[in-house]
C-alpha cells in the first residue's frame, strides 16, 4: 500500500499522511523568523548591529590586551601562596585525585551497567564522546588556564592528568561489578590520599584514613562471617527485635562475629592512624592554600560535608523528640537567618573564644569551612524538608505496619524519593556556594576573586585597569565548574526520571 | 502472637525511648571521651607536639604568665604577624606568592631581631575591620598593616602602637609642568578630591585657616578622578601620600607629588597592650633600621664594618668593644641590629626597594640630619 497517495488528486498535489517537513533552508529561516515583517526587520537589524559591535569589541579586547598579569600570576590564580618549591605536592594531589575519581567514576559505571542488565533496562554503552560533552567546560578552562604557562611543565602536567583519568576510568570499567563497594572505596581513600600530600598526614588526616581503614575492616570481617557462617547460621532478620535476643535469636554467634569485626576494626584503624601520624609526610596544613583550589576545595568540603549534616538536620527537624526538633529548628534558623559575612565574621572573631585553652585555636581556613559547613548544611536542610514533605505520609505508614524500623524506613523508603525530588535546589545551592565561596575575602582568605585584587595591586601593575584582564579571567574559571555542575545535575535528573515518573 | 503485641506495643515504646535516650548520652559520653583524649593528649606528650602545630596557642596563653610574648615568640620559632595583602607598595602578594612590601619587611626586621631568621615568619592577612581583635585575641604577635596611630586606638583597641616608620598624610599632586610648587601656590586652583571624606574637610580647613581660595572638583570614586586630572580639569589632586605617589606612578602624564602635608597619618607596627618587654623588642627592632641609615650601614657593606673603630658602631652591631660584647637587655641577642641589617636592610633601603618605585620621595621620612622626622634615640 502506498502511503500518501489519493486517488483523483495529482501524486505530487497530493496531502501527505506524514507531517509535512518543517526543516527549512538558513535562508528561508532567517527570512520567515527574522525578517517577516517590517518591525522584525528593523529589530533584527538593530540587534544585528549590536551584536556585531559587542563581538569587535570583545574581539578587540582580546586581541590587545595585555595579558602578562595573568601569565606572570598563573600560579597566584591558581594555588595563591602555596610555597613554589613545593608545587610538586600540588600536582601529585591532583593526579591522585584526577585518577581516583576516574576509577571511581569507571567502578560506578560498571556497576550500573550491571543494574541495568539485569533489571533488563536498556544498557547504556560507554563512549568517550559523550564524557567529554559532560565535562567539555571543565576540559576546556583547563586548557585555557594551562595556555597562559610559560614553561613547558604545566601542559606536560595538564596531559598527565587528563591520562591518568582516562588510565582510571577504563581500570574501573573493568572492575568486577562484585567489587563494586571495594573500588569506590580504593577510590575514596585515593582521594583521601591526595589531600594528606597536601595538607601532611598529621592530626586530622591520619584520624579519617585511619577510621576509614577501620570501616572497611569491620564491613570486610562481617562480611566474611556472615558468608562462612561463623555469625549467624540464617541470614540476619533485621528489625527491631534484634535487640530482643532474649526472645528467641541465635544471639552469641552473631554478637561474636558483630564484636570480632569491631575489634578488628578498630585494630586496623588505630594502627593506620598511629602509624601515618608517626610517618608524617610534613605538609603543609591548609592554611597556606589559595586561589582556585582554595575555592574549589572549600567548596567540595561545604556540599560533602554539608548534605549529610543537612539531611540529619531536615529530619531532626521532622521528630517527635522536642528537644531534637528545637536544637535543629534553632540551628536552622539562626544559620539561615544571618548573611554568611556575619557567619564568617564570626568564625574569624567569636570562634577561637569557643574553642578550649589546650586544643589550640585551629587557623581561620579551618574556622571559615566549619562556618560554611554549617551555612550550606542549614540551607540544604531545608530543600531537603521540602523533599521530604512530598512523601506521601501513606507510604511511611505502610512500611510501619510492615515492621520497618524508623531508620530503615527513612533511607530505603523516604529519602531516596525525598532527594530525588530535590536535586534542582540542591544543585542551586552546590553553585551558589561556589560562588558564596568569593567572600571568604573579607576574613583575609586569597581565595579566587582576591587573587585578581591582589595582582593588581603589584607595583608592575598598578593602576593600569588591569582588572578588566583578570576579572574576565576569574569569571570564567566560575563558570566552567557552575555549568558543568549545572549540566550534571540535569543529566542525574533525566536518569532518575525527574518530572517523569 | 497478637496478644503479645498488644501487650508489648507500650512496653516496647517506653523502652525504644529508653534506648534512644541511652543513645544520647552514650554519644555525649563519647564526645566528652574525644575531647578528654585530646586534654590527655596534650599534657602527657610535650615533647612529641612540634611548635608548628596546636602548641603553638596553647604557649601563648602560658606565655601572659610566665615569659610573656618574646618567650612565646622563640620557642615557637617564628613570628605571626599580621599584614595588608593588597595595599600597592605596603603590604602585597608577588607572583611568586611572597608577602612583599615595606610593612612585611618590618615584620622581616623583628623576626631576624628575635629569631635570627627574617624569613621565619608568618603571615596573617588582615581585613581593616579584622585587625585590631585579631590582635587583641593573641593569635598574631604584631600588626604592620599601615595602621594610623590615633589616641582613640591606643586607648580603645587595646592597641601599643610603636616607632612610626612611615609619616603619611594628606599630600597633593601636580602635572609635571604645573607652576604650583606648595599650598601657598594654590590660590584660585582647582582641586581634585572623592566626595564626603575627611581629605575634603581637612583641604576646607586648612585652606581656610591660612585664607587660601579653591575650587574644589567633587568626584564619587577615584576612578572617575583620575581621567579629569589627566586631562586637565583640575590642577591638583589631593589624598594620602602614599595614594597619590602609587597613582601618578601609573598614570602616562608627567606628575609631581607637592612635599606639603596637611593632616597627620603616622603608620607603624602595633603590638597588643600589656606586655611591655615585647612592646619595647618590637620598638627597639624597627628602630634599628633608622640608626643604621643614620650610620651609613646597608645590607651590603656591613661586611666593611667589622673592624670599625667606631665605638658607637661597635656597640650597635654587637661588635666586640676591648674583647667584650654589650648586652643591650633588652631580650634581644647582642647582634640583633647586624641580623636586622644584613637580611633585611636599613629604613633607607627598605624604603627605596618599596616605596620609591611608587615614585614616593622620602618628605618628611627622610633621617632628621636631613630634615626629616626619623630620630631614632642612641642604641647605648
Amino acid at each position: 500500500m502506498e502511503i500518501g497517495h489519493h486517488p483523483g488528486i495529482p501524486y505530487h498535489e497530493a496531502p501527505s499522511d506524514l507531517p509535512p517537513d518543517h526543516r527549512l533552508s538558513p535562508g528561508e529561516w532567517v527570512r520567515q523568523n527574522l525578517f517577516n515583517n517590517w518591525y522584525n526587520s528593523l529589530i533584527s537589524v538593530v540587534m544585528g548591529l549590536g551584536l556585531a559591535f559587542a563581538l569587535v569589541q570583545t574581539l578587540d579586547w582580546a586581541l590587545t590586551s595585555d595579558f602578562l598579569i595573568i601569565r606572570r600570576n598563573l600560579a597566584l590564580f591558581m594555588v595563591g601562596q602555596f610555597p613554589r618549591d613545593e608545587l610538586w605536592r600540588v600536582w601529585a594531589s591532583l593526579y591522585l585525585l584526577v585518577g581516583a575519581s576516574g576509577f571511581g567514576s569507571g567502578v560506578l559505571f560498571r556497576s550500573e551497567q550491571a543494574d541495568a542488565e539485569e533489571k533488563g533496562l536498556p544498557v547504556e554503552t560507554h563512549s568517550w564522546s559523550e564524557m567529554l560533552r559532560r565535562f567539555w567546560a571543565i576540559v576546556a578552562i583547563s586548557i585555557f588556564f594551562v595556555s597562559f604557562a610559560r614553561t613547558l611543565l604545566p601542559y606536560l602536567g595538564l596531559v598527565v592528568g587528563f591520562g591518568l583519568f582516562v588510565v582510571g576510568r577504563e581500570l574501573g570499567r573493568r572492575l568486577s561489578p562484585a567489587l563494586r563497594t571495594r573500588g569506590l572505596f580504593l577510590s575514596g581513600l585515593a582521594g583521601l590520599a591526595s589531600l594528606l600530600v597536601l595538607a601532611g598526614t598529621g592530626g586530622l588526616g591520619a584520624l579519617a584514613v585511619g577510621g576509614l581503614l577501620g570501616v572497611w575492616t569491620l564491613s570486610e570481617v562481617r562480611n566474611y562471617a556472615e558468608q562462612h557462617g561463623v555469625g549467624s547460621g540464617q541470614p540476619v532478620p533485621v528489625s527491631r527485635r534484634v535487640w530482643r535476643w532474649h526472645i528467641r535469636y541465635p544471639f552469641k554467634r552473631r554478637v561474636g562475629a558483630r564484636l570480632a569485626s569491631w575489634v578488628a576494626g578498630v585494630v586496623v584503624g588505630v594502627i593506620a592512624w598511629f602509624v601515618l601520624r608517626t610517618v608524617d609526610l610534613s605538609g603543609f596544613g591548609w592554611d597556606d592554600w589559595g586561589g582556585l583550589h582554595l575555592t574549589l576545595f572549600v567548596t567540595v568540603v561545604g556540599i560533602s560535608a554539608g548534605f549529610p549534616v543537612g539531611v540529619l538536620l531536615a529530619l531532626g527537624r521532622q521528630s517527635k523528640l522536642q528537644v531534637v526538633k528545637g536544637i535543629c529548628v534553632v540551628f536552622i534558623e539562626f544559620s539561615r537567618g544571618v548573611p554568611l559575612i556575619s557567619l564568617l565574621l564570626f568564625s574569624s572573631f567569636m570562634l577561637p573564644l569557643l574553642f578550649p585553652i589546650t586544643f589550640g585555636i585551629p587557623g581561620p581556613l579551618t574556622r571559615a569551612m566549619i562556618v560554611v559547613t554549617a551555612f550550606s548544611a542549614a540551607y540544604i536542610a531545608e530543600i531537603v524538608r521540602g523533599g521530604l514533605q512530598a512523601v506521601p505520609r501513606g507510604q511511611i505508614e505502610a512500611a510501619q505496619a510492615g515492621g520497618m524500623s524508623v531508620a530503615r524506613i527513612q533511607r530505603l523508603i523516604v529519602l531516596p524519593q525525598a532527594l530525588r525530588a530535590v536535586i534542582p535546589a540542591l544543585v542551586g545551592q552546590f553553585i551558589s556556594l561556589l560562588k558564596d565561596t568569593s567572600l571568604l575575602s573579607i576574613i583575609g582568605l586569597l581565595e579566587f576573586l582576591q587573587t585578581s585584587d591582589v595582582a593588581n595591586a603589584q607595583t608592575e601593575f598598578l593602576g593600569q585597569g588591569l582588572v578588566a584582564v583578570t576579572y574576565p579571567f576569574v569569571a570564567l574559571g566560575y563558570w566552567a565548574f557552575a555549568y558543568t555542575m549545572s549540566k550534571e545535575s540535569r543529566r542525574v535528573e533525566e536518569r532518575l526520571g525527574v518530572g517523569v515518573r | 502472637m497478637g496478644r503479645i503485641y498488644l501487650e508489648g506495643k507500650p512496653y516496647m515504646n517506653k523502652n525504644s525511648k529508653l534506648l534512644r535516650l541511652l543513645a544520647v548520652i552514650f554519644t555525649i559520653v563519647l564526645v566528652a571521651a574525644a575531647c578528654g583524649d585530646d586534654d590527655g593528649d596534650e599534657e602527657t606528650e610535650p615533647a612529641e607536639t612540634t611548635p608548628t602545630e596546636t602548641a603553638a596557642p596553647a604557649e601563648d596563653d602560658t606565655a601572659e604568665d610566665e615569659g610573656g610574648r618574646l618567650a612565646a615568640v622563640i620557642a615557637r620559632g617564628s613570628l605571626n604577624c599580621g599584614v595588608n595583602q593588597t595595599l600597592p607598595g605596603f603590604g602585597n602578594v608577588d607572583a611568586n606568592g611572597n608577602n612583599v612590601g615595606f610593612d612585611i619587611d618590618f615584620c622581616r626586621v623583628v623576626a631576624a631581631a628575635v629569631l635570627g631568621n627574617a624569613d621565619a615568619v608568618n603571615y596573617t592577612p588582615l581585613d581593616a575591620a579584622q585587625r585590631f581583635p585579631t590582635l587583641q585575641s593573641g593569635e598574631i604577635d604584631l600588626l604592620v598593616r599601615n595602621t594610623t596611630w590615633t589616641a582613640s586606638r591606643d586607648g580603645n583597641e587595646q592597641a601599643n602602637f610603636m616607632f612610626t616608620t612611615f609619616f603619611d598624610g594628606q599630600g597633593f599632586m601636580v602635572h609635571g609642568d604645573s607652576e604650583i610648587n606648595s599650598i601657598s601656590d594654590m590660590s584660585g586652583a582647582s582641586i581634585c578630591v572623592l566626595q564626603g571624606t575627611t581629605t575634603l574637610l581637612n583641604l576646607n580647613s586648612v585652606f581656610g585657616d591660612m585664607g587660601i581660595g579653591f575650587t574644589p572638583v567633587e568626584f564619587q570614586s577615584n576612578d572617575e578622578l583620575q581621567p579629569a586630572f589627566t586631562s586637565g580639569q583640575c590642577e591638583v589632586w589631593t589624598t594620602d601620600a602614599s595614594g597619590l605617589a602609587a597613582f601618578s606612578s601609573t598614570l602616562d602624564i608627567p606628575t609631581r607629588v607637592l612635599g606639603d602635608i596637611i593632616s597627620k597619618e603616622p603608620l607603624g607596627p602595633v603590638v597588643p597592650d600589656g606586655d611591655t618587654e615585647w612592646a619595647q623588642v618590637v620598638n627597639w627592632a624597627t628602630m634599628a633600621t633608622v640608626q643604621a641609615e643614620e650610620y651609613g650601614i646597608t645590607s651590603s657593606n656591613i661586611g666593611s664594618f667589622d673592624d670599625t673603630d667606631n665605638s658607637n658602631i661597635r656597640r650597635f652591631l654587637g661588635l666586640p668593644i676591648e674583647g667584650e660584647i654589650a648586652e643591650v637587655g633588652l631580650g634581644l641577642p647582642a647582634d640583633f641590629a647586624s641580623n636586622i641589617i644584613s637580611q633585611v636592610g636599613n629604613y633607607g633601603e627598605i624604603y627605596e626597594r618599596h616605596l620609591a618605585p611608587l615614585g614616593l620621595e622620602r618628605g618628611v621620612n627622610a633621617l632628621w640630619t636631613d630634615g626629616g622626622l626619623m630620630y631614632v634615640p642612641p642604641f647605648r
